[in-house]
C-alpha cells in the first residue's frame, strides 16, 4: 500500500511535468501555425526544418549554438584540466584562492555574467561578437570542468607522473600518456557538462552578442516568443530534441544496469 | 621559449592561463559592475545609484516581490521534492532506477521552450496568466534542481546509522525525525541554494508567463541595461549579487563533492 | 583512435580561429538595424539586387531588429555598434543629433541613381526640422522621413462596441477585466496617459498636448503612474510585438498600440476572419514619425545613403 501511495506522486509529478513537452510533441505533427490549434495530422513541420526551409535565421541559430558549444566545451575542459592539475599542486593558501576565484562564475546568476562581460566590452571598447560569446562561454563552463576533474585528480597516485618523468619522460609526454588517461573519465564528464550549459545558455549569450547579428538557439527563440508565434518548425526540433536525448538516457541506463547485473 | 617551458614544468603553474583567463573575464567584469554602480550620471564617484533604488518605491516593491515568489517557490519546491527524493532514494518503495532520471531530462530542454510551452499548456487549458501561472512555472522549471541534491544526499546516506537507530529502539517517526532528516540537510540546503537563486535572477519566464505583468527583479536590471542606464543597472546587479552572496554563504557548509561530475 | 580525436578537436580550434578573422569584406555589408516587423523581408532581396545593377558592386544586406527605441539608442551610443542605416523615432532622431551621433547623408549617388530624396512628403520634412540643434541645420541632411502614425486603440469589432473606445478612460471600464494589452514603449504609454490625465486642461486651452508630451514634469509623471495603477486590473499584460497575435486569437480584445501594427493586423485578422478595428481616443495621442538615419559609428556609409533613399522612391513599396 505504501508503495502505491509512493509511487503515484511520483508518476502525478512527472506527468504534470513532462505534460507541455507532450504538447508541443503531439502539436509538431500538425501544420496550424499557432501552438494549440489542431489542423489535421502532418509531418510537414518535420519534412520543413530538414530540409532547412525554416528560413535562414532558425537554421544559423542551431548551427551557431552548435559551433559555440563545441568550440567552449573543447577550450574549457583543456583549460580546465591543465589548470585543475596545477590547483592541485598548489599550496594550500593559493589554493583556497584560487578554488574561491574558480567558483564565482558557478554562484553568479547568469544574467550578472552576462552583464559584468558586457560592461567589459563596452569599457574596453571592443565590439561584441562570437569572439565575446565564446570568452563568455568558457568562462562559465571551465569551473565546472576543474571541479570534475578535480575528484579524479584526488583518486590518482600522486607519484606516477614523477615516476614518469624519472623515467625520463619529458613533462609534456608525462601529461600525454600518464595523467590524462587517469583523468579522462572527470574530462569526458566536464566536457559533456560544458557543452549542456553552453547550448541550455541563454542570458549570457544576450548581453555578449552584441550587434554581429548572431544568434544561438535560446536568443532566437527570445526574439521569436517577443513577437508571438513560435516559429512552427521549433515544435518538431525540440521534439526531436526531447526524444533523442530521452532514449540516451534509456540507453545508458539499460547499459548500466546490464553492467551491475552481470557483475552480481 | 625555454623559460616558458621551464617555467611551465612546475606544476602549480599550470593553473596560471586559466587565472589569467579568469582575471579578465570573471574579475575584471565584476570589478567593473561594482566600477559602475558607484558612478552617477554625470561619471563622478556617487551613491546616486543607491539613493535611487533606496527611493524608488516600485524597484524595492519589485525587489521585495521577487524575494517573495523566490521564497515561495523555494518553499513548494521543497514540499514535493523532497518526498519525491525520498521515495526515490529509498528501496523499500520500489521505484524503478530510471525514475530519477525521468525527473532529470526536462532540464536538458531549452528553458525557454519548456516556458513556452507551459504558456501553450495554460492556453490549451484556458487558464489564466498571471501569477499563478508564474509561480506554477517556476517550480515546473526548478524543481528538478531540488529533487537532484536531495536524492544524492539520501543515496549516500550510510544505511547502518538507519539500522543502529531501530536497532536502540526507535520507531519510524524517530528515526526519520532524528536521523534521515539531519543527514538530508546538506543536501536540502544545496536545493535551496540551486532553487533560490535563479528564481531571483530570471527573467525571461516571468516575461513569458506573465507577458510582461508581472516584473521580476531580473527584468528590472534586463531593462535597465537595455535602456541604457548602465549605472544604474550595475547598482541593481551588485545589490543581486550581495543577496545571492549571503545566501551562498549560509549554505555553504557542505563539500563541493555534492556539486556535479555525476550526473550521468 | 585518441590521436585522431585530438586531430579532429584540433581542426576544430582551428576553424574557429580561422571564423572569427575572416569576415565579409565590410565595403560589401549594409548592416539595417529597424523596428520588427516594419519592412517586408522580401524587399531585401529586391534591393541587393537594384543596389548591384545600379552600382555595379554585390552587396549583402544584415538586417537586425529592435522592439523599442531605448534599447536601439543603447546599441548604438553605448555598444557603439556599427550599424549602417536604423530607423529611430523622431524624439531619438532629435536626441542623437544633440549627441552627436548622427553623420550626414552622402547625396552622391553615383550618375545611375537618381536622387528621390524630393519625395519625402514636406509635411514629415518639417517636423524633422524642427529638431534642428544648431541654426542652419538642414536635418533632412541627416535623416529621411520613412513612416508616420499615432497610439491608439486596436480593437475587436465583434467584442467590443465602438462607444466603448472612444475616451482612454475605456481602461478602466471593468466588462475588459485581463482583456486589454498595452505597447510596451516608455514614450507612446506616457504620451496617452499624460493626455487623457489632462484631459480638462486641454480642453479648457490651459495647456497644449505637444507642450504635455515634450516637457516632463514630475507632476505628470506622477499623474500617469496613478492612471496606469488604476487600470491594473483591467491589464492582462505589456507587450511589443505578440499583441498581434493574442488579438488574433481573440484571448485579448483591446490593445493599445501604433496605427502602422494597427493595419497590418486589421488586414491579417481579416482574413481568419476576425474584424479589428483602430481609433484615436477623444483625449489625444502622440504622433510618432520614424526616419532612416545614419550613425556615426556606421562603416558603410554610402550604401547607407543608398539604401535609405530606395526607400524614399516612388516605386519601391518599402511600406508592410
Amino acid at each position: 500500500m505504501k508503495k502505491f501511495f509512493a509511487q503515484a506522486y511520483l508518476w502525478l509529478i512527472l506527468a504534470v511535468l513532462y505534460a507541455p513537452i507532450l504538447i508541443i510533441v503531439v502539436f509538431s505533427f500538425t501544420e496550424a501555425k499557432v501552438l494549440g490549434t489542431w489542423s489535421g495530422f502532418s509531418t510537414k513541420l518535420y519534412t520543413s526544418l530538414f530540409a532547412g526551409n525554416a528560413g535562414q535565421a532558425l537554421n544559423d541559430a542551431i548551427f551557431n549554438t552548435l559551433f559555440i558549444a563545441l568550440v567552449a566545451a573543447v577550450i574549457s575542459t583543456i583549460l580546465g584540466t591543465i589548470a585543475a592539475i596545477g590547483i592541485y599542486n598548489m599550496r594550500q593558501k593559493e589554493r583556497r584562492v584560487v578554488n574561491f576565484v574558480n567558483s564565482i562564475p558557478m554562484i553568479n546568476p547568469d544574467i550578472i555574467t552576462g552583464i559584468s562581460i558586457f560592461l567589459l566590452f563596452v569599457f574596453l571598447g571592443l565590439s561584441r561578437g562570437m569572439m565575446s560569446i565564446i570568452c563568455a562561454h568558457i568562462a562559465f563552463c571551465t569551473p565546472y570542468v576543474v571541479l570534475s576533474v578535480m575528484p579524479r585528480l584526488m583518486k590518482m597516485n600522486p607519484n606516477i607522473y614523477e615516476a614518469a618523468l624519472d623515467l625520463g619522460a619529458t613533462p609534456f609526454y608525462a601529461l600525454r600518456k600518464v595523467l590524462m588517461p587517469e583523468l579522462w573519465p572527470g574530462m569526458i564528464s566536464g566536457f559533456i557538462l560544458s557543452i549542456t550549459l553552453s547550448i541550455d545558455d541563454f542570458a549570457v549569450t544576450l548581453f555578449t552578442k552584441g550587434s554581429s547579428g548572431i544568434d544561438t538557439l535560446s536568443t532566437f527563440i527570445y526574439a521569436d516568443a517577443r513577437k508571438g508565434g513560435l516559429t512552427p518548425e521549433l515544435r518538431p526540433l525540440s521534439s526531436i530534441i526531447f526524444i533523442s536525448i530521452l532514449t540516451l538516457l534509456l540507453i545508458i541506463n539499460y547499459r548500466a544496469n546490464k553492467k551491475v547485473n552481470n557483475n552480481k | 621559449m625555454k623559460k616558458i617551458l621551464k617555467f611551465m614544468g612546475k606544476r602549480s603553474n599550470w593553473a596560471l592561463p586559466y587565472i589569467i583567463f579568469m582575471a579578465i573575464f570573471v574579475v575584471a567584469p565584476l570589478l567593473l559592475v561594482g566600477y559602475y554602480s558607484f558612478l552617477d550620471n554625470e561619471g563622478a564617484l556617487s551613491l546616486y545609484n543607491f539613493e535611487k533604488f533606496c527611493t524608488s518605491y516600485d524597484t524595492i516593491n519589485t525587489f521585495i516581490y521577487s524575494i517573495g515568489i523566490a521564497m515561495m517557490t523555494t518553499l513548494i519546491c521543497i514540499l514535493i521534492g523532497y518526498p519525491a527524493a525520498y521515495f526515490m532514494a529509498n528501496s523499500e518503495y520500489g521505484t524503478p532506477k530510471v525514475m530519477a532520471m525521468l525527473f532529470i531530462l526536462p532540464m536538458w530542454i531549452n528553458i525557454l521552450l519548456r516556458t513556452l510551452s507551459t504558456v501553450a499548456l495554460f492556453d490549451f487549458m484556458k487558464l489564466p496568466l498571471g501569477e499563478g501561472a508564474l509561480i506554477f512555472g517556476m517550480v515546473y522549471n526548478f524543481l528538478p534542481f531540488m529533487i537532484y541534491p536531495i536524492y544524492n544526499t539520501m543515496q549516500k546516506m550510510d544505511k547502518s546509522l538507519i539500522e543502529a537507530a531501530q536497532d536502540l529502539g526507535a520507531n519510524r517517526r524517530r528515526v526519520f525525525r532524528d536521523v534521515i532528516m539531519p543527514l538530508s540537510m546538506p543536501g536540502v540546503y544545496s536545493g535551496v541554494v540551486m532553487v533560490f537563486m535563479p528564481t531571483i535572477s530570471t527573467f525571461a519566464v516571468s516575461e513569458l508567463l506573465t507577458m510582461n505583468k508581472i516584473k521580476l527583479f531580473g527584468t528590472t536590471i534586463q531593462e535597465n541595461i537595455n535602456a541604457g542606464m548602465l549605472n544604474y543597472g550595475a547598482a541593481l546587479s551588485l545589490i543581486m549579487l550581495i543577496i545571492i552572496g549571503l545566501t551562498s554563504f549560509f549554505g555553504s557548509d557542505d563539500d563541493e563533492s555534492n556539486e556535479t561530475g555525476g550526473l550521468l | 583512435m585518441k590521436h585522431r580525436i585530438s586531430a579532429f578537436f584540433i581542426a576544430l580550434v582551428a576553424t574557429f580561429v580561422m571564423t572569427a578573422t575572416a569576415q565579409n569584406d565590410r565595403s560589401n555589408v549594409l548592416k539595417v538595424y529597424n523596428w520588427a516587423d516594419y519592412l517586408d523581408l522580401e524587399l531585401i532581396g529586391e534591393f541587393e539586387q537594384w543596389y548591384e545593377e545600379q552600382t555595379g558592386e554585390p552587396i549583402k544586406v544584415m538586417y537586425e531588429t529592435f522592439d523599442i527605441n531605448e534599447n536601439m539608442l543603447t546599441e548604438i551610443e553605448i555598444g557603439q555598434e556599427d550599424y549602417d542605416v536604423v530607423c529611430p523615432s523622431e524624439y531619438i532622431i532629435e536626441r542623437m543629433l544633440r549627441k552627436n551621433l548622427l553623420q550626414p547623408i552622402n547625396k552622391d549617388f553615383g550618375p545611375n541613381t537618381p536622387n528621390w530624396l524630393g519625395n519625402v512628403s514636406p509635411f514629415v520634412v518639417d517636423k524633422f526640422q524642427q529638431m534642428a540643434t544648431q541654426p542652419g541645420m538642414q536635418v533632412s541632411d541627416y535623416a529621411i522621413g520613412f513612416m508616420w502614425g499615432t497610439t491608439g486603440f486596436l480593437y475587436n469589432t465583434r467584442l467590443v462596441k465602438p462607444e466603448e473606445v472612444e475616451s482612454w478612460s475605456a481602461l478602466y471600464n471593468e466588462r475588459f477585466q485581463e482583456r486589454i494589452l498595452m505597447k510596451d514603449a516608455f514614450r507612446d504609454i506616457y504620451s496617452v496617459m499624460v493626455c487623457y490625465a489632462n484631459y480638462q486642461d486641454i480642453l479648457d486651452g490651459k495647456v497644449s498636448r505637444d507642450s504635455l508630451v515634450a516637457n516632463i514634469t514630475d507632476q505628470n509623471i506622477y499623474k500617469v503612474e496613478d492612471a496606469l495603477f488604476r487600470a491594473k486590473k483591467q491589464i492582462a499584460g505589456w507587450e511589443v510585438d505578440f499583441g498581434k497575435e493574442r488579438m488574433t486569437q481573440e484571448k485579448a480584445w483591446i490593445n493599445v498600440t501604433w496605427s502602422g501594427d494597427a493595419m497590418w493586423a486589421i488586414e491579417e485578422t481579416a482574413e481568419l476572419g476576425v474584424e479589428l478595428d483602430y481609433v484615436v481616443p477623444k483625449e489625444g495621442s502622440n504622433c510618432w514619425f520614424d526616419g532612416w538615419v545614419i550613425p556615426v559609428y556606421a562603416k558603410n556609409p554610402k550604401a547607407a545613403a543608398t539604401g535609405s533613399t530606395s526607400c524614399a522612391t516612388p516605386r519601391t513599396p518599402c511600406a508592410i
